[in-house]
């Protein structure tokens, strides 16, 4: 590319590409030492403008004697040591090029240019070119006026192939990069993990679902590779499915030796789903109806109920499904509550159980209590919420964010049916109960369930509810999303409701007692209770609440179902294992004959 | 004011609660001086970089702070708002609008965002992505960022058996 052809005296030749490479310095240390300035003088009326006179300082600094550069073009300095032919690639042509401007121009130039010592050593010559004018107006000599500075650029060896040499990436903040190219890295065949940061891509991945890692999986081999990971699942399954839901999975011994992947695709597809028996030991005793039970961990909770001759109880039952033989086991509390039967049980911030309403010996209840199942000395203590709910038995229950009990409806004093939705925060150190304020209600009822899903919402369905001056088993569904400012309840389908029709799937038929178990993903699944005709109260049915058009699905799964199901008898362990107690005709209770619906194979 | 270079050697000159925005000039403006080289940020990425903290900065400014008051005053509603940026509905839209951009001009800026520290638009910009893949079926990822399917037909299958769980009922 150069030769020395070139016609001007300080200029080094043409742009070419290389120049963009623009390399600037520091201040500092540009004023080195005063022995440092070099003098130089051209002759700018002979071919090629030729040194005639360097001063001390140039020979000190560059290496090169007087006579060694006396008659030659300073250009040879653009040279790596006194045998190249050729200019550096590092020098930068855009200063070459204003040189030469500046030169025909036949004004003064200033700006850095890399030069080589003798020794083949890079130096930047902080250099000024002035102009000397003849008595006619002819420039007749150039003045160069250097200050050199050390630079940091590493060249490398000096013998051997005169190939493209880079800058040293010196500190990652103050160093100067010879170019920047229009993005990082060629993204022409993979892009998405282009952005070349696994974390990067991992933090992309982490706020998709289960599905779209299933299809991102399939895309390339790097994103096979990208989404074979168990803790992208687990924070997968987690957005999906709610932390308080993966933190219950992660206490099933199983779900861990499935792994998060297979797990989030046998409770998306449910194609593990089963029925089986399980035999346990101990007893309930004295024998019992329409008592409670909920889950804390993997125990099994049993309180309060009917005994014979319509005895309200109020004793403590526990079942321990970690055990190797499980059994019944009455468990001595403190200050047990009045008994009770059509209470409700629910557990509430990890392991506290908590009591509300009922039906005792002095009439109907609104109290609330609360046992910690892991305290040293287990004992009930009353809640006295204010502005409490009115008395009640039949109603339902949901936990909300592990800290909020929710009641709903129930049967009030003679036989009145009720439509209410009450709120109580037991973790408040004075707990009041609060109405949810709504312009409209879902009709009265009792015997229907409540179900948690996407977070903050609530899914009724279900009971006996009021119908004109009627009571009828009821298949509608409702929903209420307590995250938004002004809650409403919502008609998501059903029978019941006028022009509603059932358009939407083979929906349940209406019921009340039944069982309602909230899946992972927000669906929720139906099956017991009280089932009018020959309709079988053991089918499974499906209902996923955040779809646009909500439509009922029946689940088939093999083993043997049991005959009966009722909601306040049965509970979730462990977020895969629906456990169902006792239970044979409904109103004798065998409470050492469970049936268990596995939601995944890992408990197997 | 600080000074902004970018890697093509351009300079920006920003505002400290601005340039703020980003942890890691934080960090150096306090040891260091207020000229910064960012030579991994082209000056066009830059630019969009530093319009987003711009935007950021004027509506995250508390209003009592004095650095930020003048912003504060600056800003049409006059009413004290402790509310997060996330929560504050026009910046959300403004965020919207910011991230109408191609894939590439996406990653160049989450490339940066993350280096430079400014958590916010490193999500913003996270979440953008993970939108555009959303729903979409393994040939619809593809074409959306342009990547080339290196299974081999076979594991194409395998694959295809192994995931067909995920789009049932689709």
């Amino acid at each position: 590319m150069e030769s020395d052809s070139e016609p001007e005296s300080m200029s080094g030749g043409e742009e070419d590409d290389e120049g963009k490479d623009f390399l600037s310095f520091p201040l500092a240390g540009m004023f080195g030492s005063a022995s440092s300035c070099g003098l130089v003088v051209t002759d700018a009326l002979e071919p090629d403008q030729p040194i005639i006179y360097v001063n001390r300082g140039f020979e000190v600094t560059t290496g090169y004697r007087a006579e060694e550069v006396v008659g030659r073009n300073c250009r040879f300095m653009q040279c790596r040591g006194p045998f190249a032919q050729r200019r550096h690639p590092l020098v930068d042509a855009t200063v070459i090029a204003e040189i030469r401007r500046c030169l025909e121009a036949g004004i003064e130039f200033q700006g850095d240019l890399l030069n080589f010592r003798k020794d083949g050593s890079a130096v930047m010559n902080k250099l000024q070119i002035k102009p000397i004018y003849g008595d006619d107006e002819i420039i007749t000599h150039h003045m160069g006026i250097q200050f050199f500075a050390d630079t940091d650029i590493n060249l490398g060896p000096l013998p051997g192939p005169l190939t493209r040499e880079v800058v040293k990436p010196s500190d990652h903040l103050i160093g100067y990069p010879i170019s920047m190219g229009h993005g990082q890295i060629c993204r022409e065949t993979c892009c998405l993990f282009q952005v070349g940061d696994e974390v990067l891509s991992q933090k992309i991945l982490s706020r998709l679902s289960p599905r779209d890692i299933a299809s991102v999986s399939s895309v390339c081999k790097s994103l096979y590779e990208l989404t074979n990971n168990e803790d992208l699942w687990r924070v997968v399954c987690q957005n999906a499915w709610g932390s308080e839901t993966t933190r219950a999975l992660e206490t099933v011994p199983g779900a861990r030796r499935l792994g998060w992947g297979r797990l989030a695709r046998e409770l998306t597809t449910l194609e593990a789903v089963s029925w089986r028996k399980l035999t346990v030991g101990g007893a309930v005793e004295p024998s019992r109806c329409n008592f409670s039970a909920c889950a804390v961990g993997n125990r099994l909770v049993l309180f309060g109920g009917e005994g014979l001759n319509m005895q309200p109880m109020n004793d403590t039952f526990v079942l321990d499904l970690n055990a190797s033989n499980p059994e019944w086991r009455h468990v001595n509390v403190t200050s047990a509550p009045p008994g009770r039967w059509g209470h409700t049980l629910s557990c509430l911030n990890g392991s506290w159980l908590v009591v509300f309403g009922g039906c005792g010996t002095q009439g109907l209840l609104n109290d609330v209590f609360i046992l910690d199942l892991d305290a040293q000395h287990p004992g009930w203590r009353e809640i006295s919420g204010l502005a409490p709910p009115v008395p009640r038995s039949w109603h339902s229950s949901c936990t909300l964010d592990g800290t909020k009990l929710v009641v709903s409806g129930g049967c009030a004093d003679s036989g009145v049916l009720l439509s209410d939705t009450y709120l109580l925060d037991i973790t408040m150190e004075k707990p009041v109960w609060r109405e949810i304020p709504a312009s409209w209600t879902p009709p009265s009822r009792l015997g229907h369930s409540l179900s948690v899903y996407d977070g903050r919402k609530i899914l009724m369905f279900g009971g006996l509810a009021k119908s004109g001056p009627l009571r009828l088993r009821s298949s509608d569904v409702f929903t209420l999303d307590l995250s938004e400012v002004e809650p409403c309840w919502r008609c998501i389908t059903g029978r019941g409701m006028p022009g509603a029709g059932n358009p939407s799937g083979i929906g349940p038929p209406p019921r009340l007692d039944h069982v309602a178990v909230s899946l992972p993903g927000g669906r929720v699944l139906i099956f017991g209770g009280s089932v009018a005709g020959l309709h079988s109260p053991s089918q499974l049915y499906l209902l996923d609440p955040t779809e646009e058009m909500p439509t009922w699905r029946i689940l088939n799964v093999p083993g043997r179902p049991p005959r009966f199901a009722w909601g306040h008898s049965t509970c979730v362990v462990g977020g895969t294992r629906t456990i169902v107690l006792g239970g044979r005709t409904g109103e004798e209770w065998v409470l050492s004959e469970l049936h268990e619906l596995s939601l995944a194979n890992s408990n197997l | 004011m600080i000074k902004l270079v970018s890697g093509d050697g351009a300079e920006f000159e920003v505002e400290e609660e601005v340039a703020f925005q980003s942890k890691i000039i934080k960090d150096i403006v306090a040891d260091a001086d207020d000229v910064i080289p960012l030579p991994t940020v082209s000056s066009k990425v830059l630019i969009q970089v530093i319009e987003y903290c711009r935007k950021h900065a004027a509506v995250n400014s508390f209003p009592l702070s004095p650095s930020s008051s003048a912003a504060a005053a600056a800003s049409s509603s006059s009413s004290i708002s402790y509310s997060k940026p996330v929560s504050d509905p026009a910046l959300r839209a403004w965020d919207n609008e910011f991230v109408k951009l191609n894939n590439s001009s996406l990653f160049d800026i989450v490339i940066a965002a993350n280096y430079l520290d400014i958590e916010e638009l490193v999500d913003l910009v996270l979440e953008t992505v993970a939108d555009r893949i959303k729903g979409k079926q393994a040939q619809e990822i593809r074409r959306q960022f342009n990547i080339e399917n290196d299974f081999t037909p076979e594991e194409e299958e395998a694959l295809r058996r192994e995931n067909s769980w995920a789009f049932q009922n689709n």
